[in-house]
């Protein structure tokens, strides 16, 4: 430990920190973290070096409780879920210009409305596009 | 709760000012709804109807040319000579690009109206990016004016080359633009507000600090990727050359335009003066090296699309060269100054290589005759079509009757006179080794026995804007004064 | 056969060992560095210090993320991951300065990033067409 201390006491590490807006409370963090990692990492790597590695089918199939697994946990979705999360995506979050609007209605009065107003019907042309190309239609 | 009335920060006038804008994307939205409810025979009109807006965009853009710089929406835009221009230079180019796109989509399967709206989106967004006064404007240019191009990148779904160009252009673009607004959220921390005319007032008294600097290196890494310099280039010539070919003529002369005019207003307005050593030394270094690599990488170049991606590289270099230069005022005599010579150049390069990649549209379908081997004989079977496309790359090389030549010229002359001799010294070095790739395509062309080669018919939009390409090269190289005069009279009004 | 072809390649497939070491270490370090420091009790650093950590931190693993990683859903997470740092950021700023802008930035930034999302998605599916995955080593045909 005081070997660390010393390690972290030169003036120019303490001018460093502070520079950086840390303050010398900090000195002490910065050796326990150095420690800490020491210790997680040395176990880590030496697990990593040393031991062996002889994989088998067994071995490295997914663990489910116990059974053996079915198929890959990757299943092939249909790509219309795709369409429909990403036109989702994209009306959803033009949502959040809504709320400012609704928060200050009040004040911005007439102009807001209008303004708003026009928001949505640019966003009700895209509707309209992705309605006539039949993204919205379900296929199986 | 009372006193706030929303029209005291939004006038009619607001609404004049921006009315190119405001008309493309009326436009935009017109095609839209004409391509849902129109009947396939008369799919003619949607073309028309986008020319006709652009011209009609041009038209405002070019009447109400302003004396003066003037606000728009409170300060988020501002309407200047300086954006003018970029916007004249960008509407001219969807022009010339709607001109000679047309064969090339019915052959490639592709004509349809989502091409032309995505056109007219970039192109608004490229507008909003010249008079962006504000970091928020300016972002939000930079996105409209990505995101219908990285559609438009991948749009031979068909062509997986073109599919992977859009989306490696897509990974590296938001990429960048997230270190772009990384380093304008902490501008924003530092100063408190993202107005460009007040982040001069309160960076003048800021130190340079760490988080400063590591604000401006995110900005430059941000802009840098969109003027595809040096080392942000990675993405430019896999993307010339996979995407549609118009699309990249649109690209590579809308995209430098647009981000190198929003770079120079929040340089030169924002952190001028101050920390204008930081800037330029970091500059400097991406000047040469896109000079330097975009050029001599060309030379071992051995399809058309590819060379002219290396030397868009190497032209972004000259137009940072142009932007360093205004960066310390001062010029030789009765020559204009960095700016100016930066707008210019950009309307030479305009022509010059959108007449290139017109010519490249001219002689093959996507994908297939763009070697140099391709071009063999050219000046035997199509004269004409040799000649202008000489015309293109002695503009590009910079060779005197030509526009190309101007440009370089006084580019050279603003580095000079600013004091960065050894930058021109550069870029007139890298020119003479750009002489060696463009004329050993003329030599292909003039030299060598013609092959055979499937021929194509041009359409009479892409033989007009040859042929104005053509003669705006030559006619502007010979009496450039209007359009100098014009560049010069809108950068003075960049600061009032 | 499939699973351990899978699991062999991964989605580290392509990276050098050492890469990953690397990484793995750098990660650590930061960790200990920035994330563990958030939850001292230190009078000295302010509310907004901590949300800039927090946030340098989360730019930073979106940035090595999208480095490192292959697969370009992740590499799209990843992006997700920076612009969301920028929120914070921005908000951070804007609860200090007491100034909206920042807040309308986020706004922006939100939805923006949503779109782009959006577009990415499409532009992974068409690709998908192509070459049935979704890794960057398939991006192959352009290079050269």
């Amino acid at each position: 430990m005081e070997f660390i201390k010393t390690l972290f006491n030169f003036p120019q590490v303490h001018e460093w920190l502070g520079q950086a807006g840390y303050p010398a409370v900090y000195l002490g963090a910065l050796a326990g973290a150095v420690l800490a990692l020491l210790i997680a990492a040395v176990p880590i790597l030496m697990s990593v070096c040393l031991s062996p590695s002889r994989p088998s089918a067994a071995k490295k199939a997914a663990y489910e409780c116990g059974v053996p697994p079915v198929g890959t946990a990757r299943e092939k979705q249909m790509v219309r879920f795709y369409v429909v999360a990403i036109l989702f995506v994209l009306f959803d979050v033009e949502t959040a210009f809504l709320f400012p609007w609704a928060v200050a209605y009040d004040m911005l009065g007439l102009f807001g409305l209008i303004e708003m107003g026009l928001f949505l019907a640019i966003l009700i042309f895209g509707y309209v596009y992705a309605w006539k190309k039949e993204a919205l239609d379900w296929v199986y | 709760m009372t006193g706030f009335n929303p029209l005291d920060y939004v006038n009619s006038s607001d609404f004049l000012s921006t009315a190119p804008e405001l008309l493309l994307v009326g436009v935009g939205l017109l095609i839209l709804m004409l391509d849902l409810f129109l009947p396939a025979k008369r799919r003619e009109l949607i073309v028309q109807v986008t020319v006709m807006g652009l011209l009609l965009s041009l038209a405002i853009v070019w009447i109400g040319w302003p004396d003066s710089q003037s606000e728009a929406f409170s300060g988020m835009l501002v309407v200047d000579g300086y954006s003018q221009f970029i916007k004249m230079v960008v509407l001219l180019g969807a022009l010339l690009v709607v001109f000679i796109s047309g064969r090339y989509l019915r052959n490639e399967g592709i004509y349809v109206a989502e091409f032309y709206e995505l056109l007219l989106f970039s192109s608004v967004g490229m507008m909003v990016m010249a008079s962006g006064a504000n970091l928020l404007t300016i972002y939000l240019g930079l996105e409209l004016m990505s995101l219908p191009l990285y559609v438009l990148a991948a749009f031979l779904r068909a062509n997986r080359r073109s599919t992977e160009a859009g989306l490696k252009y897509f990974l590296l673009g938001g990429f960048s633009s997230a270190l772009l607004l990384y380093g304008i959220s902490l501008i924003y921390g530092l100063t408190g507000t993202t107005n460009l005319m007040a982040l001069q007032h309160s960076l003048a008294s800021l130190p340079v600090s760490p988080p400063l600097l590591v604000a401006m290196v995110l900005l430059v890494a941000g802009f840098g990727f969109k003027v595809s310099a040096v080392p942000f280039h990675l993405w430019t010539p896999d993307v010339y050359m996979g995407a549609p070919t118009p699309v990249v003529a649109f690209m590579s002369v809308g995209t430098k335009a647009a981000a190198i005019a929003a770079f120079a207003r929040l340089m030169v307005v924002s952190f001028g003066g101050l920390q204008s050593s930081v800037w330029a030394s970091m500059l400097i270094v991406l000047a040469v090296g896109s000079m330097v690599l975009g050029n001599v990488v060309a030379v071992v170049q051995n399809n058309v699309k590819r060379m002219l991606a290396y030397s868009a590289i190497g032209h972004g270099g000259y137009l940072l060269v142009g932007l360093i230069a205004s960066m310390k005022p001062g010029s030789v005599v009765g020559l204009p100054d960095g700016l100016t010579s930066l707008l210019f150049y950009l309307f030479g390069y305009l022509f010059a290589n959108i007449g290139a990649f017109a010519v490249v549209i001219y002689l093959g379908r996507e994908g297939q005759h763009e070697s140099y081997e391709d071009y063999s004989g050219l000046a035997q079977t199509r004269p004409w079509l040799a000649a202008v496309m000489m015309i293109f790359l002695l503009s590009l090389t910079g060779i005197p009757p030509t526009i190309g030549f101007v440009g370089k010229f006084y580019i050279f002359a603003a580095a000079i006179g600013s004091g960065y001799t050894v930058l021109a010294l550069i870029g007139l070095l890298t020119s003479t080794i750009s002489l060696y790739y463009y004329m050993g395509l003329g030599m292909y062309m003039y030299m060598r026995p013609p092959v055979e080669r499937h021929v194509f018919y041009p359409t009479r939009g892409l033989t007009i804007s040859l042929i104005v390409c053509a003669v705006a090269t030559v006619l502007f190289g010979i009496l450039p004064q209007t359009w100098v005069h014009l560049a010069q009279s809108g950068v003075l009004q960049l600061w009032h | 056969m499939t699973e351990a072809n899978e699991s062999a390649h991964g989605e580290w497939g392509g990276v050098p060992g050492s890469a990953r070491l690397g990484v793995g270490v750098a990660g650590g370090l930061l960790l200990f560095l920035v994330v563990f420091p958030l939850f001292l009790p230190t009078p000295e650093l302010g509310q907004i210090d901590k949300v800039l950590s927090l946030s340098g931190l989360l730019f930073f693993v979106g940035l090595v993320g999208f480095v490192v990683r292959r697969n370009l859903i992740v590499m799209l997470i990843c992006l997700e991951l920076m612009f969301n740092a920028v929120n914070l950021n921005m908000m951070a700023f804007s609860h200090e300065l007491n100034d909206w802008t920042g807040q309308m930035f986020t706004l922006f930034v939100v939805s923006i990033a949503a779109c782009e999302a959006a577009i990415g998605l499409a532009i992974i599916i068409s690709l998908y067409r192509h070459v049935n995955g979704v890794d960057v080593d398939d991006l192959d045909l352009l290079s050269g």
